[in-house]
């Protein structure tokens, strides 16, 4: 049987709501919702507990202090500059993990994402490849065929 | 299994007397006839949503790939023009994204548990994070015009060089390629650090973004190192603009300069000139963003009216209304340019009347309609919180990328 998350079952059936449903016919009511009589095929999605909903957004803003803060330190330009994107892709896992609930969904969705940015990464690396081939001025020297 | 338990002792309904709700069950009025099942549905319209924000991911990427190209081979360049960013107004607008981007979440979260009444004010909270960072994203670019860092050939370096005293009776391409030519022979003992009263119009190029007030009059030669550059730290082959290659002497500059901005091997005052390439980068991302937000937040005003009953719809009709007119009205506000006043006002008037109206004709008995959204059907909430959350995803990069860049060049 396809488990149903606990605090979904247990937010679903503590909830006011929850016994009045607005569409008539499909309830929980009916025992086929949600909760041990699970029908397959029925719709069953994760709820996100609020706690990590709060925890997130408070790692996401106390990263925005971070990234802004680290831009006193001079590590270096390109040090710097690698710090300040992996703060951002630490955040942007948290955002598509939790709020995006990749976390909890089909992992097909992960595997879309993922190649689109492995697509990305190469289009943009061998572009810079592409543009630090080249003379930076042109030159006798180094226009002449070999 | 369990659901064999469930569903045999109820296998034809026809045969067994009158419907006991299965039937009901089975065809939800939200299932689309093409899908077998709710989850189905469910998990074709997300699958749907994912390939479609990656095609966004895409269409961003070759902006970023645009970016990519242009810091990596002008890193200098980006350093000089990104401190005419404020760095804190940058990070004010990512929280309020972020913020927008939790109360999102949470009116999926509500969407899903029946929550109508929360699930309403959070998605209207969502925009009201949506449209704050709209008026953020305005008075940064209103600030970037009143120092002619327009867009295009707004920006300061593209200005009409019929009127400059430099380049009499030159079109704007032939100004712009005498002053190319200046630049191309370049010698630091020849570059005026403080522009000459008699060029006005050229200001800015001397213009100090570190200054606080005053911008156009008061002209700080705040890069004082540059006139410090000895002859031989000067390449060669002065046209070469890349900061590949620091030499040495290029470690002993100035304490003065804030946040670490350097120009080692370059002719500094070629970044200057540059300077409105990164603008065109940074109007490109942050417009396209900024136009993802607008599309956001009219698909939650969408979601807000289908999850609203009868009774909450009756004062949102008006909102787009009224927040457009607003919204003019704050750009008049800040830039004072009276267009905008005279497209806020009728709205906002427009708006309040239609307010008036709909509370005066609202029905105040009879049955009162409830919202689409229930546990059973949420879908919509979910993806167009997809959509918002990509938003967000893109902002947190375009933060650091634009508004955070420091260091020294070459090191």
């Amino acid at each position: 049987m396809p488990s149903t998350p606990s605090i979904y079952r247990e937010q679903i059936e503590g909830s006011p709501a929850a016994t009045e449903p607005a569409h008539a016919g499909h309830g929980h009511d009916d025992g086929h919702g949600h909760g041990p009589g699970h029908v397959p095929g029925d719709l069953h999605a994760h709820v996100v507990a609020p706690y990590i909903l709060i925890a997130v957004f408070a790692a996401l803003v106390a990263l925005t202090g971070l990234t802004v803060g680290v831009t006193y330190f001079d590590f270096g330009y390109n040090i710097n500059l690698i710090v300040a994107l992996s703060i951002a892709v630490v955040k942007s896992v948290l955002v598509v993990l939790f709020f995006m609930h990749l976390k909890w969904d089909s992992p097909f969705y992960s595997f879309i994402v993922t190649l689109c940015l492995v697509f990305i990464g190469i289009f943009i690396i061998f572009t810079i490849l592409d543009t630090g081939a080249y003379a930076p001025i042109l030159t006798p020297t180094n226009v002449q065929p070999g | 299994m369990n659901h064999a338990s469930v569903d045999s002792p109820v296998p034809e309904p026809a045969l067994y007397g009158p419907d006991t709700g299965h039937e009901d069950h089975a065809h939800s009025p939200h299932l689309a006839h093409h899908f077998d099942t709710m989850e189905q549905q469910y998990d074709s319209g997300k699958l749907g949503m994912w390939v479609f924000l990656a095609t966004e991911l895409l269409m961003f990427g070759g902006l970023f790939c645009a970016y990519s190209v242009y810091r990596a081979n002008h890193p200098e360049v980006f350093l000089y023009a990104h401190s005419y960013l404020s760095t804190m107004w940058g990070a004010i607008n990512t929280t309020v994204l972020l913020a927008s981007s939790l109360t999102m979440a949470w009116a999926v979260r509500c969407s899903q548990l029946n929550q109508q009444k929360a699930l309403v004010a959070l998605l209207l909270a969502t925009l009201v994070g949506g449209a704050g960072f709209m008026c953020i994203k305005a008075l940064e670019y209103n600030h970037k015009f009143e120092i002619d860092l327009g867009p295009g050939r707004y920006n300061q370096y593209n200005v009409d060089y019929k009127g400059n005293e430099e380049f009499p009776g030159m079109t704007n391409s032939e100004g712009m390629k005498a002053l190319l030519e200046q630049e191309k022979a370049f010698a630091p003992h020849q570059l005026p650090i403080v522009a000459p009263a008699s060029q006005p119009s050229r200001a800015g190029l001397y213009f100090d973004p570190n200054s606080t007030g005053a911008d156009k009059a008061l002209i700080t030669p705040r890069y004082s190192a540059d006139a410090a550059l000895s002859e031989s730290q000067i390449p060669q082959t002065s046209d070469h603009i890349g900061a590949k290659k620091p030499g040495p002497e290029s470690e002993s500059v100035d304490e003065e300069h804030d946040k670490g901005i350097q120009f080692v091997d370059m002719n500094s005052n070629l970044s200057r000139q540059r300077v409105n390439t990164f603008f065109g980068i940074y109007y490109c991302m942050t417009g396209l963003h900024g136009i993802h937000v607008i599309v956001g937040m009219s698909l939650i005003f969408w979601i807000m009216w289908r999850a609203a009953t009868s009774a909450q719809r009756v004062w949102m009709p008006p909102l787009p209304v009224l927040a457009v007119g607003g919204y003019m009205i704050f750009i008049w506000a800040i830039s004072h340019v009276t267009g905008f006043l005279y497209v806020g006002i009728p709205l906002l008037i427009v708006g309040l009347l239609w307010m008036v109206l709909r509370f005066v004709t609202a029905k105040r008995s009879g049955p009162v309609t409830e919202g689409e959204f229930s546990d059973a059907y949420f879908v919509p909430v979910d993806l167009v919180g997809l959509y918002w959350h990509l938003v967000d995803l893109i902002w947190i990069f375009l933060f650091p990328l634009l508004y955070l860049i420091h260091g020294k060049v070459g090191s």
